[in-house]
C-alpha cells in the first residue's frame, strides 16, 4: 500500500490530524500512531461523522517525537440513501499552523472494501 | 560445536512429523545433546508485561508452538543466531492469533522463564531417567519470574488462547486478558433477519421537467429530497388524449460536483448545505406518438426542498444503527507492528515475517467484516425507510419549457413556465395514520402554455392555468396507492376562465433496487368545452449515481 507523507516543521505549532468523509456519508473511523520503529501503536482518536464533534485530533506524542512515526487509519462508510454505484471519499489530512502538511485520500464504491491507509510523519 | 549441533538438528528434523494445519518446515529440530553447552535459547520480547500466550507441543511432540494474539506480537531472538528454526504462521483455528513454532526432538524438555516482558525458552538435554519421572509432576507455575519446564500444554493469562485439536487440554487460566487499548468492544447486535425485497429505497420524486409538461402520472407532486441522479421514462395517453413518450434526467448539482468534502456533520448542522444538496436540476423532452400530435416539448426544471423530515441523513436512529454495524470493524485488533512494506529498512527479517503474518490475519478479518457490512447497513436503511417514507416535507419548483409543434428542432417556441409548491403532511404523532398515510397539498401556476386551438386545427393558443390539488397516499415504503383531486382554473387566448376538476387514482410500486413504476388513470369533469377525456399515464423512475473511477492511491 503506498505511503503518504506529511512534512511537519520542527519549529512549527502543535500538529493535528483531521478526518473528512465526503458526500454526507456516515463514516466511522479510528486513527492510531505507530512509533518510528513501526511498533507500539497508540490511539490518536476515533469517532463518527454524524455527530457535532469535530473530527480533528491531536497526537499522543509531542512534536519532537513524531519524526518517523506512522499514522494508521481505518474507516467504514455507509450511505444514508443507498443509491446504486454510490462512491465514497475519505480524506485524512495532517495539519500544522492551519496549513495542510500531508494528506491521504481514498475513493471507491461505498459497498466495497473498508478503506484504510498510512501516513508517515516527517519532522524537519 | 555449532556446526555439529546444526547437522544434528537437521538430521532429526527430517524425521519429525508436523501438523498439517501449520506451515510445513524443512528446518532442523532443536534436540538435546550430550552437552549442556549445546542448549538452544529462544527469547520472545512482548510489547508489554502480562501479555497472553500459550505454549504446547503437537505433532507427536515433534514441534513446540507458542501462540500469541496478533495484537501483541513479540519480537524474538534465537541463540545460536545462525540457526533458522522458527516458523511463523497464522493460527488456522483463530485468525486473531499467530503461531511461532520450532521443531524439537521427541522428549526434549524445554525450560521456560518469564521475566517481565520476556519469555525465554531453553532447550537442554533431558536425561532419560528424569524424563520418565519428572514429566507427570512438572506442573507449570504461575509466577512470572519463576523458571518452569514444559508439560504438554501451558497457557498463561490467556483463556482465549486455546490451542488446536492436536493439543492436550489447557489448564484453566486464572487471569483475565488485558483489554486492547485500541479497541472498544461495541456489541454488534443488529438482527440478522432477511431483508424484504422491496425495502431498499424511497420512491424517486417526480421530475420537475415532466411536471411542467403536464405528463407526470399524478397532477399533485410529491415533495421529498432528490436523488443525486434520476431518470424517468414515460409512456401513455396524456390529458389531451394524445399518446406521449418521453424521457427526463434529473440531478442534484451540488451533490454531484461539490460534495467530496461535505461531511455528514456539516450537512446535518447547516441548513444552507442541506438546501444546496437537495436542489435538483432536470431536463425532459416528450414527443407525441400519433399523427394528430407530432409536437416535441422540452423543459428544464429547478426544484428546491425547503425541508424534509424524512431525509435519511437527519435520521438519528439510522445513524445509531450504522454505528452498531460499523463497530464490528473496530473489534478487529490492530496488529502491534506496521505491515512489512511500512517498516523501517533496518527491521529484521524475523520481525517482517511477524508483521506479514499479523497483517494477513488482519486482512482476513476485515474481509469477513466487509462481506457482511452491506447487509447490515442495508437493513438499517430498510428500517429507516419504514420510518421516513411518508414524513412531512415541503418543496418549491420552477420550470421553463419550449415546444416545437412540427417536431422539427428549428420550430421551437417558448412554451411558458410553471411554478409550484407541494407540502406533505405525514401525520406525525397520530398512531393510526403516521405509518401508512401521507396527505399532500399542491398549488401550481402555469403560464403561456401552448395548447391546441379546438376551433382551428393546427393552431395553438396561449393558456394560463392554476392548479389546486390534494393527494392522499396510503401504503408503505414499497407500494402506495394515491387518490387525488384537483381544481383547475384556466384561460386560453381571449376566452373566459374555465373551471374544471380532475380526479385520478394512482399506484406506485418499487419493482427493483431504486427502480419504481408509477401508474395513474383518471379524467376531467366540468370543462366548458366538453372535452372531459380520460387519461392513463405510466412511468418508470430510476435513482442512481454515476460510477466513478476508483483511485486507491493517496491524494497528492
Amino acid at each position: 500500500m503506498p505511503l503518504a507523507i506529511a512534512n511537519l516543521s520542527g519549529a512549527g505549532g502543535t500538529p493535528s490530524v483531521e478526518v473528512i468523509v465526503g458526500h454526507a456519508h456516515f463514516g466511522m473511523f479510528e486513527l492510531v500512531l505507530f512509533d518510528a520503529a513501526g511498533r507500539n501503536p497508540q490511539e490518536i482518536g476515533r469517532g463518527v461523522t454524524s455527530d457535532n464533534t469535530p473530527d480533528i485530533f491531536g497526537f499522543p506524542k509531542p512534536l519532537a517525537q513524531l519524526n518517523g512515526c506512522t499514522i494508521f487509519w481505518r474507516a467504514t462508510i455507509a450511505s444514508p440513501t443507498g443509491t446504486p454505484n454510490e462512491q465514497f471519499s475519505i480524506l485524512i489530512r495532517v495539519l500544522q499552523d492551519n496549513k495542510i502538511a500531508g494528506t491521504d485520500t481514498q475513493t471507491g464504491p461505498v459497498d466495497g472494501p473498508s478503506p484504510k491507509g498510512f501516513v508517515r510523519l516527517v519532522v524537519e | 560445536m555449532r556446526f555439529l549441533l546444526s547437522c544434528c538438528l537437521l538430521a532429526i528434523a527430517l524425521t519429525v512429523v508436523v501438523p498439517r494445519s501449520v506451515a510445513q518446515s524443512s528446518l532442523p529440530s532443536i534436540a538435546a545433546t550430550e552437552s549442556a553447552a549445546a542448549s538452544v535459547t529462544l527469547t520472545f520480547t512482548f510489547p508489554s508485561t502480562g501479555v497472553d500466550y500459550s505454549i504446547y507441543q503437537a505433532g507427536g511432540d515433534a514441534r513446540l508452538y507458542v501462540r500469541v494474539a496478533s495484537s501483541n506480537l513479540p519480537s524474538y531472538k534465537l541463540t545460536p543466531t545462525d540457526l533458522r528454526l522458527v516458523t511463523v504462521a497464522n493460527d488456522p483455528s483463530d485468525l486473531d492469533c499467530v503461531l511461532f513454532s520450532v521443531p524439537v526432538k521427541r522428549g526434549t524438555l524445554p525450560r521456560i522463564d518469564r521475566k517481565q516482558s520476556d519469555l525465554k525458552i531453553t532447550f537442554t538435554p533431558e536425561p532419560a531417567s528424569l524424563m520418565s519421572s519428572a514429566q507427570p509432576d512438572n506442573v507449570p507455575q504461575n509466577s512470572d519470574s519463576t523458571p518452569r519446564t514444559l508439560r504438554a500444554v501451558e497457557s498463561i493469562a490467556g483463556a482465549n488462547l486455546v490451542p488446536g485439536a492436536n493439543t492436550a487440554p489447557v489448564p484453566a487460566a486464572t487471569a483475565t486478558p488485558a483489554p486492547n487499548p485500541l479497541v472498544t468492544a461495541v456489541p454488534f447486535d443488529v438482527d440478522k433477519k432477511l431483508l424484504a425485497f422491496a425495502d431498499a429505497d424511497l420512491a424517486v420524486p417526480e421530475s420537475p421537467a415532466f411536471t411542467v409538461l403536464g405528463v407526470t402520472p399524478e397532477t399533485v407532486v410529491r415533495p421529498s429530497s432528490p436523488r443525486e441522479f434520476a431518470s424517468s421514462l414515460l409512456n401513455g395517453v396524456d390529458r389531451h388524449g394524445n399518446f406521449q413518450s418521453g424521457v427526463a434526467l434529473d440531478f442534484a448539482p451540488y451533490l454531484t460536483l461539490a460534495a467530496d468534502e461535505m461531511t455528514l456533520g456539516q450537512y446535518r448542522s447547516h441548513y444552507k448545505l442541506r438546501f444546496l444538496s437537495r436542489t435538483q436540476f432536470s431536463f425532459a423532452n416528450t414527443k407525441g406518438a400519433s399523427d394528430d400530435d407530432k409536437s416535441v416539448r422540452l423543459a428544464l426544471g429547478l426544484r428546491f426542498t425547503l425541508w424534509d423530515k424524512g431525509d435519511p441523513h437527519s435520521d438519528d436512529v439510522l445513524m445509531d444503527c450504522f454505528t452498531r454495524v460499523g463497530s464490528a470493524l473496530f473489534n478487529i485488533p490492530i496488529p502491534s507492528i506496521l505491515p512489512p512494506d511500512q517498516l523501517p529498512a533496518t527491521t529484521s527479517a524475523a520481525d517482517k515475517a511477524l508483521s506479514a503474518a499479523a497483517w494477513e490475519a488482519y486482512e482476513l478479518k476485515q474481509k469477513e467484516f466487509d462481506s457482511s457490512k452491506n447487509e447490515g447497513y442495508e437493513q438499517c436503511r430498510a428500517e429507516g425507510r419504514k420510518r421516513n417514507w411518508n414524513k412531512s416535507s415541503w418543496i418549491v419548483a420552477f420550470a421553463p419549457s419550449w415546444i416545437s409543434p412540427t417536431g422539427l428542432s428549428k420550430n421551437f417556441n417558448w412554451n411558458g413556465a410553471g411554478f409550484w409548491t407541494s407540502v406533505a403532511y405525514g401525520f406525525e404523532g397520530i398512531p393510526s395514520l403516521e405509518k401508512h398515510s401521507q396527505l399532500i397539498l399542491h398549488a401550481r401556476y402555469r403560464s403561456n402554455e401552448q395548447v391546441a386551438d379546438p376551433n382551428n386545427k393546427g393552431k395553438f393558443l396561449n393558456q394560463d392555468s392554476l392548479f389546486l390539488g390534494t393527494r392522499l397516499r396510503i401504503g408503505n415504503e414499497n407500494s402506495t396507492a394515491s387518490f387525488e383531486g384537483s381544481l383547475i382554473r384556466s384561460r386560453s387566448g381571449n376566452q373566459g376562465f374555465d373551471n374544471s376538476a380532475r380526479y385520478s387514482v394512482g399506484l406506485e410500486r418499487r419493482i427493483a433496487d431504486n427502480l419504481w413504476f408509477a401508474l395513474a388513470f383518471g379524467g376531467d369533469s366540468g370543462r366548458s368545452d366538453g372535452e372531459n377525456k380520460g387519461f392513463v399515464l405510466t412511468s418508470f423512475k430510476w435513482g442512481f449515481t454515476p460510477k466513478r473511477q476508483f483511485d486507491p492511491a493517496p491524494g497528492k
